[in-house]
């Protein structure tokens, strides 16, 4: 570039300003969303929970390259596993509910996996599908311990450990949050990984890599499973929020709808998956107060237009734009 | 002199987020004494159940129309919001409406599922809230839910007590919806029945969205009983009325619930639906005199007879202004509870008043399906006054 | 009736509902490689359309089948030109559109017919029953067998004996060589869309014999489509015949000998499949 050696200190400044967005974003997150009414706190709660389910979803789709239609059923069984816990075991300790659901999650996704796996290309689509499915009619079904289509109500948020603690909107929207940033750099990190890159060519070219000696099944399936402890995170935060969990938490049209959130955001980016849920969220939520019978029209609109139109996603978009004009101020 | 310029831009930055997130005014808490009070209406417009949502704003809108809008010196403004048939977005907009809009009632959302989710934080507010069709008797013990038209038991017994008593059936063999309501009603007029003295041979589960009640009705001709106790959603019953008559079944029909049978359906179906006897709460023809003035206005308003979703939601807008003229516009918790619980009205479904529970008290009709001047139409055979759930 | 007997008509019938439901979106994917998970809301359009000219108009119900066909059969060739076309070749990207066009085409057939059920409509001569060994059984039951039939022999000729079909295997087994043998894919593709979105719309209002109109219907059909895909297998006739027998054997089966688990059954089939034979049981190796 031909600049003379920075300062360090210009060197610090520099690294700030190009990290603006992340700034200004973790800024409103921790500051000034807690200022606001709090049904808005409850909004950024369930966007930042269908955040890190969409992230979760990224790492199948945007890494290991698999479509999936099932992802919801983790999430779904995580809330019901933290949410029967809770309501027929009355075990009153978050902890130990965030444990039953990923670990239920988790063992699901693992089972799944396995039968997800055999499926080469649009097919994972079809078994992913199916494999939803089975665990939809199965909740709706089983009566007894799920309450069917009804769904479990009565989802207490449960306590915390600290003696004295009462949870609100407010507390539990800070929990998400912290939840998220976890969830957030753990995917990061591993995208970033070794293991990571290793998905990524896979995704790119899957028969060169297995020339290269990669066990791709293994990597894929790894991969898989994390995905599925990770939406089974959001599962679990996402039956506390809404104090229910229904057998349509874990149906197709959900795993469809956290879909749609990583197309919107931008594919085999994990943060493009977190924009894409505030996006969708937030456009079913406003859209829906402008017209109680006619939003579906603006969300599918919006939709068939990004991927017409912005088929990267809205959130890569953006960042590619952040990323020209600083080099255009030359920072 | 680099540390304030940044100093100058984060806090730009700030500002600027700042006036994004839009005006955080005191919004939210209802006003109790003065000013405009907000009804609200959270039903579904979108998913499965979205065959309800108009209906329910109409029978609201012609009720607020009736008085201009006004009670007691205030206005009245009315917010609707789509609960989209799911329990998370319910709970959402409920949110909504109270702390932003700041709603002293919400009528709906309709499904029980969905209100078990959204009552409890209602209760937490203090916002009182009204079934559409009928709840669990167990939600009364969260104390601000009006339990309208009755509790789930009334879209049963009176049927169940025609059937055993009237009719003398002693046997009978049920098909259900396989979901949650088509097991509560089901199993519910199984157990009246058998409370009466009567017996439910066989129960068979047909999944939602069966078109093909074959296998079903296959099992039905080899059964024999003295009446079949069906109850499905609007768009199986049709089918399997059609196929039943096809399949040259014969044996009569009982059915909790049979609203899900719109005066519509009748209308234009009654030769395939004639022969069942159903648990009415309402039909157009019910000969109420608050009823007659009601349909006249209503089929001048909106060119429709009404059915029960609409007129259910009149009543309960009705039950709203009555109370609020007794607290002379007060919308406070207490005082309005009170209010409503002092309520006896006369209402298109007969005269109605309220238990302490906040178990409304309502007539129950046994209907069976008759030609009328030319039209399929409910016919009432049989009138329950007000009749009270034994459970409690 | 013997009771058998009455399982098996049940089963073909349902089956036969199902062969005409899934023939085209097996069309679709063979041809174009595209998952239309719209193809349930074009069933729906077309029930609906075929409702408003039967029904509201009191005009031939055949015109009304013709009708529902057409107008899907339109609406694909818009779906097909005006954004898919554009997105050549991406076949994930065509899928996720399809699922976009379900929440617009659902949303706006409740806008134009309203949410409400609409009972079931069909031909005044297929009103009654048959009487078949004694026992009264419905005649637009027996319709929808006959009509399966004749599609599913049409469509067979159609793949086997004609040039055309011999240029949808073409383009379904090897494209490359397809193209390079002069066949023009793109216009064989839009055909195959239409054509498969006709039969859609036409089995909406065949079908609706039976069950009638309703907006949540397209999800409850897409499902079963994907059903009998999964089982029988994707681009040929004969795949989803096997397909929607099975399926029809399930259901009518299943219902009456395990009645509690009928929707667990078709799921356990669908995964069985899936695991012994991923591209189903007389699919093409796509």
């Amino acid at each position: 570039m031909g600049r003379e050696p920075a300062s360090s200190e210009k060197q610090g400044l520099l690294k700030v300003i190009r990290l603006a967005p992340q700034f200004l974003i973790l800024l409103l997150l921790i500051f000034l969303i807690p200022l606001e009414p709090t049904y808005i706190q409850s909004l950024a709660t369930k966007i930042l929970i269908f955040a890190i389910f969409a992230m979760s979803l990224d790492l199948i789709i945007g890494y290991a390259g698999i479509m999936s239609l099932g992802h919801a059923a983790f999430f779904g069984a995580a809330g019901y596993g933290a949410g029967i816990l809770a309501v027929r075991f009355s075990i009153d300790n978050i902890w130990l509910g965030l444990a039953s659901g990923i670990l239920l999650a988790t063992f699901i996704a693992a089972v799944f996996g396995i039968i997800a796996l055999q499926a080469k290309g649009i097919y994972s689509i079809l078994i992913t599908f199916a494999l939803g499915q089975l665990l939809y009619s199965l909740a709706t079904k089983w009566r007894s311990v799920t309450n069917g289509d009804y769904g479990l109500w009565g989802v207490p948020l449960p306590a915390l450990g600290l003696s004295g603690f009462e949870w609100n909107g407010t507390y539990y929207y800070y929990f998400v949050f912290l939840a998220f940033l976890v969830c957030y750099l753990c995917l990061y990190r591993l995208v970033k990984s070794p293991f990571g890159k290793s998905l990524q060519g896979i995704r790119e070219g899957e028969s060169r890599m297995r020339a290269l000696g990669y066990n791709t099944w293994l990597f894929k399936y790894v991969a898989f499973v994390i995905a599925g402890m990770f939406a089974g995170v959001a599962g679990v935060l996402f039956a506390y929020h809404s104090g229910i969990i229904t057998p349509g938490d874990l149906a197709v049209m959900n795993s469809g709808f956290v879909m749609l959130m990583v197309i919107a955001g931008g594919i085999g980016t994990i943060y493009g998956a977190a924009i894409g849920a505030a996006l969708i969220i937030t456009i079913q939520y406003y859209a829906g107060i402008l017209t109680a019978d006619r939003w579906p029209l603006i969300l599918g609109g919006v939709f068939v237009l990004t991927i017409m139109y912005a088929r990267a996603g809205v959130g890569v978009y953006f960042y590619s734009l952040w990323k020209r004009a600083l080099v255009r101020w030359k920072f | 002199m680099k540390q304030s310029r940044l100093l100058v831009i984060v806090g730009i930055a700030l500002l600027g987020s700042f006036l994004l997130t839009g005006p955080r005014l005191a919004t939210g808490a209802q006003q109790t004494q003065g000013g405009p009070i907000k009804l609200g209406v959270l039903i579904d417009f979108t998913g499965p159940m979205s065959f309800a949502g108009q209906p329910v704003v109409d029978g609201v809108k012609m009720r607020l129309e009736e008085v201009g809008y006004k009670v007691a010196g205030r206005t009245i403004e009315l917010v609707v919001e789509d609960s989209a048939t799911d329990a998370s977005i319910a709970v959402e907009k409920a949110k909504k409406m109270v702390e932003k809009d700041g709603v002293s009632f919400i009528i709906g959302p309709m499904i029980s599922g969905m209100r078990m989710a959204v009552i409890p934080y209602l209760a937490k507010q203090k916002i009182l809230t009204s079934a559409i069709h009928a709840d669990p008797l167990e939600s009364s013990k969260f104390g601000n839910n009006l339990i309208f038209p009755s509790t789930l038991t009334m879209d049963s017994l009176p049927v169940a007590e025609y059937a055993s008593k009237v009719l003398g059936y002693r046997t009978a063999t049920c098909i259900g919806a396989d979901y949650n309501a088509g097991h509560e009603y089901i199993d519910t007029l199984a157990k009246q029945f058998e409370s009466m003295g009567g017996k439910a041979i066989q129960k068979q589960w047909a999944p939602l969205g069966t078109m093909d009640w074959a296998p079903y009705l296959t099992n039905l001709k080899k059964t024999t009983a003295d009446c079949v106790a069906v109850w499905t959603i609007d768009s199986d019953i049709v089918p399997f009325m059609q196929q039943y008559k096809t399949f040259g079944l014969t044996m009569p029909l009982i059915m909790p619930q049979a609203n899900v049978i719109t005066s519509a359906i009748v209308a234009e179906k009654g030769e395939s639906v004639k022969g069942i006897i159903g648990n009415i709460t309402y039909h157009w023809g019910l000969d109420y005199p608050a009823n007659k003035k009601y349909v006249a206005d209503f089929k001048a308003r909106y060119k429709r007879l009404p059915e029960h979703h609409e007129t259910h939601s009149y009543i309960i807008t009705s039950m709203f202004l009555a109370g609020l003229e007794k607290t002379k516009g007060d919308t406070s918790f207490d005082k309005l509870k009170k209010a409503i619980l002092s309520l006896k009205m006369d209402t298109p479904e007969g005269p109605i008043s309220i238990d302490p529970n906040m178990v409304v008290r309502a007539n129950k009709h046994v209907c069976d399906i008759q030609k009328v001047n030319g039209v399929w139409v409910w016919h009432t055979l049989k009138t329950y006054v007000q009749p009270k759930d034994p459970a409690y | 009736m013997n009771i058998v007997l009455l399982n098996i008509l049940n089963a073909i019938s349902y089956g036969a509902i199902l062969f005409l439901l899934a023939s085209g979106f097996s069309l679709i994917f063979g041809v174009m490689g595209v998952l239309n998970l719209s193809h349930g809301a074009l069933y729906v359009v077309g029930a609906y359309i075929g409702w408003t000219t039967a029904v509201a108009h009191g005009i031939s119900f055949w015109l009304g089948a013709l009708a529902g066909g057409l107008v899907a059969g339109l609406i694909s060739l818009i779906m097909e030109a005006g954004f898919f076309r554009r997105l050549y070749k991406q076949l994930n990207e065509q899928m996720l559109l399809t699922f976009g066009f379900v929440y617009i085409l659902d949303n706006l057939s409740r806008w134009i017919w309203g949410p409400s059920y609409r009972a079931p409509f069909t031909s005044p001569a297929l009103s009654g029953s048959f009487a078949i060994l004694g026992s009264p059984y419905p005649a637009v039951r027996i319709a929808i067998i006959l009509i399966g039939i004749v599609i599913a022999v049409g469509l067979w000729w159609l793949q086997d004996k004609t040039r055309a079909g011999a240029m949808i295997r073409a383009g379904m087994d090897d494209k490359e060589t397809a193209v390079a043998l002069g066949i023009n894919l793109p216009l064989v593709a839009t055909v195959a869309f239409f054509v498969g979105s006709f039969l859609a719309g036409f089995a909406g209002v065949i079908g609706a014999g039976v069950t009638g109109v309703y907006p949540e219907m397209s999800m409850s059909v897409m499902l079963l489509v994907l059903a009998v895909i999964i089982i029988g297998g994707v681009g040929s006739v004969q795949g989803t015949l096997v397909g929607a027998g099975i399926l029809g054997a399930i259901d009518a089966f299943g219902k009456a000998l395990f009645p509690d688990y009928a929707m667990f059954t078709v799921y356990l089939a669908m995964i069985i499949v899936l695991l012994v034979k991923p591209s189903g049981i007389l699919g093409r190796q796509v």
